[in-house]
């Protein structure tokens, strides 16, 4: 059985209970003469009564937890601020979205579509897909629909939805980077006013630097299934001054303070945590996040400046280069 | 002294305010909650999911403008980024499931030992049913049974028309129907 179409909307107040009276009396002269409608209503009601609905309550605040996310958040954009302006060294280069000069290799579409800056729908085919988890057609399907039909489809959010798309749920870091530099390209402000693109951007951009296919983003991916302290301190020694290898700083301390049991902040955890190491790889690391962390958020430039000069004399290029834009900074401010 | 109005501690986020995002999340944490929490039928899971909603809409601040109530805007955002979560570890959870070829094990909510054996079958059939709604379908669907928003605030929520919302609330019900059907012959 199925409801006449054109009364799924009023259906569907009744199903709220929110019908006017005009509304109650023009659905029901027509459940009257449909008994298709009528059963379908009824059957609806009662799904909709066996389905709970009880309160839960929230067991405990979050707002200590996000809180205590907003400040590392915070120390670690500072840090990709101080990155983004290190000299490239042999194998390592971290820039930010901004102002970044394309290769002549990687060819970019160069649409410059205006297309006026309101959400666009987005089609049914693209949607079911998603609803379906087919994940891959999905992609496929919006990529093609960028590139065939841009007068269409060439929205800044498209663009975004595409690729993270790809890095999200499909780990197709090749195809996200791609994704990003076109919607870069073809919405530079829309681009730089979304920072969780341009983060992830980043990431790739760094990632490709280091090998074109984006190991170290598997890698990440593989550290952050095992969880542990070890595979994290494994990362940061493989991939020293990295945006992830500041992140498994954070992972590690956050696993000494769930080891302690008590509720401590980053900057206690992590001094704990460095006490325990002894890798020179992963202590510089630690380090230059203290020191950042000491500089922008603790307020102890002193302390800054004793862990940041200690990393300034590691051997680990990446991280001494990124501890002596930190010192500079400091200097002249 | 008055409270201060969700908008009026937006604006405070926007100018650097980091402690007025953590009075809107005690405002808004509890309906996140109570949205992910039957979505992933695991207060652990439900509480991930909130935590990452309420984040991502903190990352996303800058993009609410002050000519808009502010509620419509984090309800919308924050039930959007809760949706998302939740599905991407509920799919998680079956990869493993799947990949360590337990048969017929499902997961099952076992948060309250009142809960009987019928109730909780419910429960687990409703969150997969859940699954097969369009994007648009769940968030109405959320917020009009379990948020108890009235079918204008959710239009305003997710801005569309008051037209959408009651089409989209008749067809996420009529899509659960089909997949509870079944389910809920066997338990009567």
């Amino acid at each position: 059985m199925k409801a006449c179409d054109e009364y799924e909307e009023l259906m569907g107040d009744a199903l709220a209970g929110e019908l006017t009276a005009d509304a109650e009396s023009k659905l029901q002269d027509h459940l009257a003469d449909c008994a298709n409608c009528a059963a379908e209503l009824n059957s609806l009601r009662k799904t909709l009564s066996a389905i709970p609905s009880e309160s839960i309550d929230l067991p405990e605040s979050l707002r200590p937890a996000i809180e205590q996310q907003i400040r590392v958040a915070r120390a670690k954009s500072a840090r990709v601020r101080v990155a983004s302006t290190i000299a490239a060294a042999a194998a390592l280069v971290i820039v930010a979205g901004i102002g970044y000069s394309t290769s002549k290799s990687d060819p970019i579409p160069q649409d410059t579509t205006i297309v006026a800056n309101t959400a666009p729908t987005l089609p049914a085919a693209y949607t079911e897909y998603l609803a379906n988890e087919e994940y891959p057609k999905a992609f496929i399907w919006l990529q093609n629909a960028i590139e065939e039909s841009p007068e269409n489809y060439d929205a800044p959010e498209l663009h975004a939805a595409l690729a993270q798309l790809a890095y999200e749920e499909l780990h197709w870091y090749p195809e996200a980077y791609q994704a990003y530099k076109n919607y870069r390209a073809s919405h530079p402000e829309a681009f730089r006013d979304a920072g969780e693109d341009v983060r992830r951007f980043t990431i790739l951009d760094e990632a490709h630097a280091i090998d074109t296919n984006f190991a170290s983003l598997h890698d990440w991916e593989r550290t952050q299934s095992e969880g542990e302290v070890v595979e994290y301190a494994k990362y940061i020694e493989r991939y020293p001054g990295t945006l992830f290898a500041s992140d498994a700083v954070v992972h590690i301390a956050e696993l000494v303070a769930e080891e302690s049991g008590a509720d401590v902040d980053f900057r206690s955890a992590a001094e704990t945590a460095l006490a325990r190491l002894d890798n020179p790889v992963v202590v510089a690391q630690f380090k230059l996040e203290l020191g950042h962390y000491y500089l922008h958020e603790g307020n102890d430039r002193n302390q800054a400046r004793r862990l940041l000069e200690d990393v300034e004399s590691s051997s680990v290029t990446a991280l001494a280069m990124a501890a002596q834009k930190s010192l500079a900074d400091l200097q002249e401010n | 002294m008055d409270e201060p109005s969700d908008e009026e501690l937006a604006a405070a986020v926007q100018q650097g305010d980091d402690h007025a995002y953590g009075l809107l999340v005690e405002r808004y944490q509890g309906r996140i909650f109570a949205i992910a929490y039957r979505y992933t039928g695991n207060r652990e899971e439900a509480l991930d999911v909130t935590q990452v909603a309420l984040y991502r809409a903190y990352e996303k601040i800058e993009s609410w403008k002050p000519t808009g109530p502010f509620g419509g805007w984090m309800m919308r955002l924050t039930v959007n980024a809760a949706i998302d979560e939740a599905r991407r570890l509920t799919r998680k959870r079956r990869l493993v499931i799947s990949e360590h070829e337990v048969e017929g094990l499902e997961p099952v909510a076992k948060d309250s030992p009142e809960q009987d054996l019928q109730r909780v079958e419910i429960d687990q059939r409703v969150r997969d049913a859940l699954q097969i709604l369009s994007p648009t379908q769940c968030q109405v669907f959320m917020l009009r049974h379990y948020d108890e928003m009235s079918l204008q605030e959710i239009a305003d929520v997710l801005e569309c028309s008051l037209g959408s919302v009651k089409v989209h609330l008749f067809r996420a019900v009529r899509k659960l129907r089909d997949e509870l059907k079944d389910a809920l012959e066997e338990l009567r």
